[in-house]
């Protein structure tokens, strides 16, 4: 589904992600976890080409998302982030209504229908786990619901216009432990329909919502694996140490 | 013990520096007022002089815009003014000089009164405008006319604006407030698609460079004295104008309406920037992580989140358009007429009270009315004021 070849990537003469190559099975969770500063969001925008929008940047290697390169110049950069939906760490819904925020990526993608898009908001706020908590106030302002609300509606805003990667940009940093379980909750059952990327500086949470964890340290992959082996006999030390909480 | 001191020292220095301000600005509007509203305590006629007519005569008092017809001969009967059905006649002091010589009327004019009230008593149809130095000393016979105060419709709905006109100046401020309102408005529509275009330019598609270039040279011609705008409109623009759309004067509406727009676009495009940018970063991912394009991220989201900050930009702009004085004044032709088309010359509320004021003498009636100007001004701005208040407080969510 995603695969990275030899990826090198700059902000001006900072070379933050060093040489990565990995492959992301479909209908899977991959983890990405790390001490702070070590590259993994970084890495993590470069699936839907976030890191364009910083200016003075530079990237090597290629990025395959279904086998294209989305890197390439035939790309249409709209289209690629319509397939690879992302969620960010901070809930970040628009000043609009409840119904409008999910509608969003509906509209700016040229549907018109009303009851199409109607279904849509609707099949997922369920999917987001959010319908019944807020069907009856879809057109109260997005900012009246709670921080966990709020990111399971980001999160109904990104499946709306039906993506196939998922990202997750530490989704539950922000939130309080119950709505941090119900998203973690969320992402196991979005995992059937969906290839969801998470980056997470909770190696708990990446325990238990991942099949696959990478761990970043310097720019650098320094272990990939499955996630039973990484936490409980990962091949390196510097994992060991930072699983067990010896630094970071 | 010293921080102590030092805090209560500072907090009653701002304390006190709030309440003058306070003060001063309660003062300026008091003082403005209190002017403007003694001109409805006004007699329109030049002060200093009366009216007088035939003790016969069924009229007591009449308005300052009838005055101004019959000594215009626009009136020429009593009966239009609700008296008899006779010819008015006219009379002038400068008559009295025709019929008699110097010698006649006695050392300093010493018998010019009573010839005046001799001339008035013969003639039951004459109204007669003679100054109070000269008073007819008769008492029989003549009357002095009453004129009736201004009024508010007068003044607000009166469509002749003309202060020095004798015997009796009209202050109907409708030419000027139109005027002001055409100038301002289309400076508006000049100015506002222009400005925003820039700011968004400036704030969402200019690299880094070319905007820490940009944006200091547009807020430095916010700083730029007016009267060099009006000089470059007077000598640039308005031969421009004129050779464009073939007139007669180069100064028009348009040319004034064109160099305010020059003149508020540096204020709209530098706040309205300032609150896009402000529009946070997560805003924007968010909205083009779901594939909307850089332009639908813009009005959809970045425009709406920045809507107050527009909107201040916006009153701000306006304010500096109608508030504007010097330059329009330069350009606008200043003629107190009222506008037809923008190709007309015209005159502000602003630029009237400046070049009038000095002309005006204290206290009299003119300079009573140019108060009233201010006022008018004062509370157009301030109506302007309160709709951006609404308009930016009022949440899309």
């Amino acid at each position: 589904m995603i695969e990275t070849k030899n990826i090198n990537f700059y902000y001006g003469d900072f070379h933050a992600i060093k040489n990565i190559s990995m492959k992301m099975e479909p209908n899977t969770v991959t983890a990405f976890i790390g001490p702070s500063g070590c590259g993994k969001s970084t890495f993590l925008r470069l699936f839907n080409r976030m890191n364009d929008l910083i200016n003075n940047t530079r990237l090597e290697g290629e990025c395959l998302i279904k086998s294209k390169n989305i890197y390439d110049k035939s790309i249409d950069v709209d289209e690629l982030r319509k397939d690879v939906g992302m969620v960010f760490q901070k809930p970040n819904p628009f000043p609009k209504s409840i119904f409008e925020n999910v509608a969003y990526g509906l509209k700016v993608n040229g549907v018109k229908d009303k009851k199409f898009i109607a279904q849509k908001v609707e099949e997922s706020l369920m999917a987001a786990a959010l319908w019944d908590e807020v069907k009856d106030k879809l057109h109260k302002s997005a900012f009246e619901l709670s921080g966990g609300q709020q990111q399971r509606l980001c999160i109904a805003r990104a499946l709306a216009v039906a993506p196939s990667v998922l990202l997750m940009d530490e989704p539950a940093s922000a939130l309080d432990p119950i709505s941090t379980s119900k998203i973690e909750e969320l992402i196991h059952q979005l995992k059937s329909n969906y290839t969801i990327v998470i980056v997470t500086h909770n190696m708990q949470q990446a325990a238990r919502v991942s099949d696959k964890t990478g761990f970043f340290m310097m720019g650098e992959l320094v272990e990939y694996s499955d996630t039973k082996k990484m936490f409980l006999n990962p091949d390196k030390e510097t994992t060991q140490n930072y699983i067990t909480g010896r630094f970071g | 013990m010293i921080k102590k001191i030092s805090n209560i020292v500072i907090k009653q220095l701002l304390t006190v520096s709030g309440a003058i301000t306070g003060i001063a600005i309660l003062f300026i509007s008091i003082f403005l007022f209190k002017e403007g509203i003694g001109f409805f305590n006004s007699p329109a006629v030049e002060k200093g002089y009366s009216l007088y007519v035939h003790a016969s005569n069924p009229i007591n008092e009449l308005s300052s815009k009838e005055i101004k017809e019959i000594f215009d001969s626009e009136i020429t009967n009593w009966k239009t003014v609700g008296g008899n059905d006779e010819a008015i006649k006219i009379f002038r002091i400068d008559e009295i000089f025709q019929k008699y010589s110097e010698e006649e009327l006695g050392k300093d004019y010493q018998l010019l009164p009573e010839k005046l009230g001799e001339e008035i008593k013969s003639d039951k149809n004459i109204i007669a405008y003679i100054p109070q130095k000269y008073a007819p000393t008769l008492t029989k016979g003549i009357k002095v006319l009453h004129i009736k105060h201004l009024t508010l419709s007068d003044f607000f709905l009166g469509k002749e604006w003309l202060p020095t006109a004798t015997p009796s100046p009209l202050f109907g401020v409708m030419p000027l407030f139109l005027g002001t309102l055409l100038v301002s408005i289309l400076a508006i529509i000049f100015a506002l698609p222009l400005g925003l275009g820039v700011a968004i330019y400036l704030s969402e598609l200019a690299n880094e460079k070319i905007r820490k270039l940009l944006k200091p040279i547009i807020e430095l011609l916010s700083g730029i004295p007016s009267v060099v705008y009006g000089f470059f409109g007077l000598v640039v623009l308005s031969p421009l104008v004129q050779k464009t759309f073939h007139l007669s004067v180069g100064e028009t509406a348009l040319t004034g309406s064109l160099i305010l727009a020059i003149m508020a676009l540096p204020t709209i495009i530098s706040v309205a920037e300032d609150a896009m940018r402000n529009t946070p970063r997560a805003m924007r991912e968010a909205s083009l992580a779901l594939g909307a394009t850089q332009w639908q991220t813009i009005y959809k989201v970045v425009i709406p989140y920045a809507k107050s900050g527009i909107s201040a930009a916006v009153v701000l702009g306006i304010g500096r358009a109608i508030g504007e004085t010097m330059a329009v004044l330069m350009v606008t032709g200043n003629a107190a007429v009222m506008p037809t088309s923008i190709f007309n010359s015209v005159r502000t509320i602003p630029a009237t009270i400046a070049a009038e004021l000095g002309e005006a003498p204290a206290g009299g009636t003119h300079y009573q009315a140019l108060f009233l100007l201010g006022c008018v001004l004062f509370l157009i701005t301030m109506v302007f004021s309160i709709i951006a208040e609404i308009i930016s407080k009022k949440k899309n969510y």
